[in-house]
């Protein structure tokens, strides 16, 4: 067992149709534990190596361990696994259900991972009673439980989906810009439950922003600008 | 299980969507078991109308022609057949029984039937079942005996008189009204033609229509030809010459045969049923009509229906009777005809299940069009459950259940119009068309159909789950908004 969360070399990703590589990182690396700040304009390649994180795609080149699995030599139905059972993921809007109640969008982490199950399962817990005490834990009051995903606000939305992807306790967090569309106010709340829970539960995070102020609320902040020394385009900037 | 579980909710979520294309399947399963069903009844319908009969006989005509005027009361009879005719072939020694019907007159658009008492004895339908009378009895003179449905729909009961009128329209500008029936009997309802029809004796239609009645009656047939008016005005058939001048000679009509033929063995048939006809004529001269005493009871008749000693037999008797001098006559074996004309109908029966088999062509592509459209504005939901866990696989199988679930709900409500429509419309079509469509259980051929409505919505559910799979492998985690 080491002590690194995610250890990645060498990683190289080219989308199908492109020549150029669109991410190529030497060294990547965050430990257990860590609250890592992942910053980023956009066209920076910052979408590809969170899908590479989290199992959806693989690294063309090198390797890339996140806990004790290397992403780049499991199969697609392995890394669907991987990530159902051990990642977490918040997007930065539209992460429900629509047609789910609050509540089911959350049970639903666990219906696939027979994992997160287990785990719940080790601390006595239904995965429902984990799930409300989730959403009471992030602010979500009982009467909305039940609501229909759609019509919650978006700041409830986002609560939400942190609850969902808490349930179960997975090791690593990764959070895609999940404050961009809320107002400072929520947007500090949300970091302060969010981290609170983290560190409750021994998870790494890595949360992607480009506010700067948001900085103090993590160990390290990281400048994928930086790190990635692919030709990128940056034609949005 | 939840993955079905969340097509339904995805499904519920566009409801309006869902129900129209829901109900595009629907109304094409209810087509295609409905001619299934309406074709199936049809047949057993048509097997059932009549059995335990051997032959029908009528003037020479196509047997298609014969079955439907003799036995569905569709049409009318090219031309009659003489009663020496008719009692040549009934005194053949291979005969058991035989019934002589006279069609032509009809009640408020119900065939009126002419026959003999014994119709009710021998007529057999369905398995070999006789008819029931729900009350009375058959009828005598100046009397009839009603269909099931006659009754309901006339409002006719035991007792109650109606007015026979010419012609098979069910509107007639000329009755015959002054000769009013009573009703004797009312038969049980049998699912078949009968329940259509009124039955009265052979003396009473030959009365109406003024055969060897002597009242001044100035009725004008101008449609049909009648046989009283044939012993005036002779068609050139040379056997009813010779009959018609036998009757005017107050002899026994079957001297008139004998003259004829001088068949010993039919003679002697002649002999023995010489007792029947004594009855006949003390029945007749109760109404003490002294001209009419030795006349048949109708001067010709449409057809009749005969029994044989063997059913075998039935092949040499028709071609026996096909190639008969006197008078040209066609016998059917009603088993075999009425499987032409299914034959002849089933044709109409696959072109209605090759336009239902459109229809349900037309409801699932505009399935397979609403899906389609759907997928666009549904990739953020697929990139979100790829986020939880869901591989490209489960994503293909949550949109191939969605189109299953819809299909399996489309051919449930579609069964249930089906049953709503049969349970509104059964009187309806056993009225207007004979036919009687039970509220059975669902056939096995229905079942096949069904089965192929949900085979067809699998095979087309693959197209949006293929492009579906395809996005969500290409998209990943990213929200193409």
């Amino acid at each position: 067992m080491s002590n690194w969360c995610i250890q990645g070399q060498q990683l190289e990703f080219c989308w199908p149709g492109n020549k150029q590589p669109t991410l190529s990182i030497a060294e990547f690396a965050v430990a257990k534990g860590e609250r890592v700040l992942l910053r980023g304009p956009s066209g920076s390649g910052k979408s590809t190596l969170l899908s590479l994180l989290a199992g959806v795609h693989q690294t063309q080149s090198g390797t890339l361990m996140v806990l004790d699995a290397d992403l780049s030599k499991l199969s697609q139905r392995q890394r669907d696994r991987f990530r159902a059972d051990h990642v977490g993921y918040i997007f930065q809007q539209f992460n429900l259900l629509p047609y789910l109640s609050a509540l089911q969008n959350v049970v639903l982490a666990a219906s696939f991972s027979k994992a997160r199950q287990a785990r719940l399962q080790a601390q006595n817990v239904s995965a429902e009673d984990e799930s409300k005490r989730l959403l009471t834990r992030l602010g979500i009051a009982e009467s909305l439980w039940h609501a229909q995903a759609g019509n919650l606000s978006v700041g409830q939305q986002q609560r939400v989906a942190a609850a969902r992807a808490l349930l179960g306790a997975p090791e690593l967090l990764i959070a895609d810009e999940p404050t961009s569309a809320l107002d400072t106010d929520a947007r500090d709340n949300f970091l302060q439950l969010l981290q609170e829970e983290c560190e409750q539960q021994n998870i790494t995070l890595v949360f992607v922003t480009h506010d700067a102020t948001l900085s103090h609320h993590f160990d390290r902040i990281i400048e994928l600008a930086d790190m990635n020394t692919a030709e990128v385009s940056h034609a949005g900037n | 299980m939840q993955v079905i579980k969340l097509a339904i909710a995805s499904l519920l979520s566009r409801k309006s969507n869902a129900i129209l294309t829901l109900l595009a399947i629907a109304i094409s399963v209810m087509l295609l078991l409905g001619v299934e069903r309406v074709s199936q009844e049809t047949r057993t319908g048509f097997a059932n109308t009549i059995s335990g009969t051997d032959l029908i006989v009528g003037a020479r005509s196509g047997s298609v022609n014969l079955l439907l005027y003799s036995v569905f009361h569709i049409g009318n009879p090219t031309n009659n057949v003489s009663w020496e005719t008719y009692q040549h072939w009934a005194n053949n020694s291979q005969v058991t029984w035989s019934v002589p019907i006279a069609l032509g007159d009809s009640v408020r658009g119900f065939p009126v039937v002419a026959t003999e008492p014994t119709f009710f004895e021998h007529f057999r339908y369905g398995q070999q079942q006789p008819l029931v009378f729900t009350s009375g009895a058959p009828f005598s003179q100046e009397n009839a005996v009603i269909g099931a449905e006659v009754a309901r729909r006339l409002g006719l009961q035991l007792g109650d008189e109606l007015v026979v009128a010419h012609g098979t329209g069910s509107i007639s500008f000329h009755e015959h009204d002054d000769q009013p029936l009573t009703i004797a009997g009312v038969l049980a309802r049998t699912g078949t033609p009968v329940d259509q029809a009124i039955y009265i004796s052979l003396r009473d239609l030959d009365i109406m229509h003024g055969g060897h009645a002597h009242d001044d009656h100035g009725h004008e047939h101008h449609n049909d030809e009648h046989e009283h008016h044939d012993h005036h005005e002779h068609h050139g058939d040379e056997h009813e010459h010779h009959a018609h001048h036998s009757h005017h000679g107050d002899e026994h009509e079957h001297h008139a045969h004998h003259s004829h033929h001088g068949d010993e063995h039919e003679h002697h048939e002649h002999h023995s049923q010489h007792g029947d006809e004594q009855e006949h004529h003390e029945h007749h001269s109760h109404h003490g009509d002294e001209q009419q005493h030795e006349q048949p009871p109708i001067p010709s008749v449409s057809a009749f229906m005969l029994g044989l000693q063997s059913r075998p037999r039935a092949i040499f008797m028709q071609r026996e009777i096909n190639t008969y001098r006197p008078e040209p006559l066609t016998a059917i074996m009603p088993g075999a005809t009425l499987q032409d004309l299914w034959r002849t109908l089933s044709g109409f029966e696959r072109a209605l299940s090759v336009v239902s088999g459109f229809v349900l062509l037309a409801g699932l592509l505009g399935m397979l069009a609403t899906i389609l459209a759907s997928l666009r504005e549904r990739r953020r939901e697929m990139a979100v459950l790829r986020s939880i866990g869901a591989g490209p696989g489960t994503i293909f199988t949550l949109l191939v259940s969605e189109t299953v679930v819809l299909t399996l709900a489309g051919i449930a409500v579609g069964i249930g119009m089906l049953y709503g429509f049969i349970f509104a419309l059964a009187p309806y079509i056993q009225s207007n068309f004979g036919v009687v469509v039970e509220l059975g259980g669902i056939s096995s051929a229905e079942w096949l159909r069904v089965a192929i409505v949900l085979g067809a919505g699998f095979v087309i559910s693959l197209i949006p789950a293929w492009q579906a799979y395809r996005n969500s492998l290409t998209d990943g985690l990213s929200m193409r908004l």
